[in-house]
């Protein structure tokens, strides 16, 4: 029992931040490294992240749910594409492949077991999108973020979070139909 | 077919499963990472800022916009000049704004006579016990060299050599702090303390120097008194 209430004590003791923290690190670190191949450069990107996240802790409230994962795993993945493509515009040889390639190919590998499930499901339409539609989508209709709080997470305007959304609802509609005309 | 803010709010949810799903099998993260000392310095800085209180949070942001300020205003302001007498008078400091949160001093000299000195070569007599050397920004006239402990307690040390026609300025949290006029090597210094921080400004000659952090003002006061700055001949 007292090492119960010590635990708790403990637990309380520790601030969102620091909760947020310990859960998602390592987690943080795989997806920015998995982009950037760089260990210097995935603690960038991670340290880049908390400081994000550090601004909009009151957005939430739950460090262990799955709401905060999805926002968390979009905020270091944005982070850490948008380094990729800044050094890769900066490098005068070229960086080994592209990264969107190679996350294509892990999703196309994960889509093919999806697919053989065979059914027409708009939720399976949003995973399928291209990452930066899918997650504008999923920080929208899922987080229920504003579009400003959107901006902020993905480090774009929130006119540009619109442009997204808009175009991310085209390429959903053409995905949806699609699924239908092959009578998936 | 019109995706409508319904259907996308009702299929929301499973596919942030389906998302989080991939998210495991794609970028499933190893045990033991192992971080940079400098990483985890940085996020344990995080931790601690953050835990602060408001109060305390604002005195941390002044002290860095100080040393940030500092360096802009003697980068920028190369037109600036001030007329006064003899040396010890040219170089003088006067308050030029104060509020019930802050006072911002400004510090300048009018011709062009002034210290030279190597800032590099700058020796501290003083270091508090447990405190090492952890990051240095410099260049040919500022020094800025920071200094952590083992819990993560960390202090500056900003030096600027503030040249003819420049002006250094600084801005320091009086709000509810305990702000004390002293005097280091026999020239004015202001200290200001609030909870476990510190900052610390003085000159010495054309020597616009800082201490600020979390330590105690006694120790602030110290390790200024204990340093010896390195002057070149007079210009």
């Amino acid at each position: 029992m007292l090492f119960l209430m010590m635990m708790l004590d403990s637990q309380e003791e520790k601030s969102k931040f620091e909760q947020l923290y310990e859960k998602y690190n390592k987690l943080m670190f795989s997806v920015a490294y998995k982009i950037l191949k760089d260990t210097g450069a995935a603690e960038d990107a991670v340290q880049e992240a908390f400081l994000r996240i550090m601004n909009s802790l009151g957005k939430i409230n739950d460090p262990e749910c799955h709401n905060t994962k999805v926002y968390i795993v979009i905020i270091i993945k944005s982070i850490a594409t948008d380094m990729y493509r800044k050094r890769k515009r900066q490098a005068a040889v070229p960086l080994d492949g592209d990264i969107a390639d190679e996350m294509y190919e892990d999703r196309v590998a994960l889509g093919q077991f999806r697919q053989a499930e065979n059914r027409i499901d708009m939720s399976r339409c949003i995973v399928r999108l291209p990452d930066r539609y899918r997650e504008v989508i999923l920080l929208k209709y899922y987080n229920e973020l504003s579009d400003d709080e959107i901006a902020a997470a993905m480090g774009i305007t929130a006119v540009n979070v619109r442009k997204l959304l808009e175009r991310a609802r085209k390429k959903l509609a053409e995905e949806y139909k699609g699924e239908v005309e092959n009578g998936d | 077919m019109e995706i409508s803010d319904e259907l996308l709010h009702a299929s929301a949810e499973k596919a942030a499963m389906l998302y989080l799903e991939e998210i495991d099998a794609v970028y499933a993260p190893e045990e033991d990472i192992k971080y940079s000392s400098r990483f985890l310095r940085h996020i344990r800085r995080m931790i601690r800022n953050e835990k602060r209180t408001p109060g305390e949070r604002r005195f941390i942001r002044f002290v860095q916009r100080a040393a940030v300020a500092v360096l802009i205003l003697f980068a920028g302001l190369f037109a600036m000049t001030i007329s006064v007498e003899a040396f010890r008078e040219q170089f003088i400091s006067f308050i030029t704004g104060r509020s019930s949160r802050a006072t911002d001093f400004t510090y300048s000299i009018g011709n062009t006579e002034y210290y030279d000195a190597d800032l590099a070569k700058t020796v501290f007599g003083y270091i508090p016990e447990g405190f090492e050397k952890v990051e240095v920004y410099s260049g040919r006239h500022f020094r800025y060299i920071e200094y952590e402990d083992e819990n993560a307690n960390s202090f500056t040390i900003d030096l600027v050599v503030v040249t003819a026609g420049t002006i250094g300025a600084i801005s320091i949290d009086t709000e509810k702090a305990n702000v004390t006029y002293i005097k280091i090597g026999g020239e004015e210094a202001v200290l200001s303390e609030k909870g476990n921080d510190s900052m610390l400004v003085w000159t010495n000659k054309n020597i616009l120097a800082s201490i600020s952090g979390q330590i105690s003002g006694d120790e602030a006061v110290r390790i200024a008194e204990n340093m010896t700055v390195s002057f070149l001949k007079e210009k």
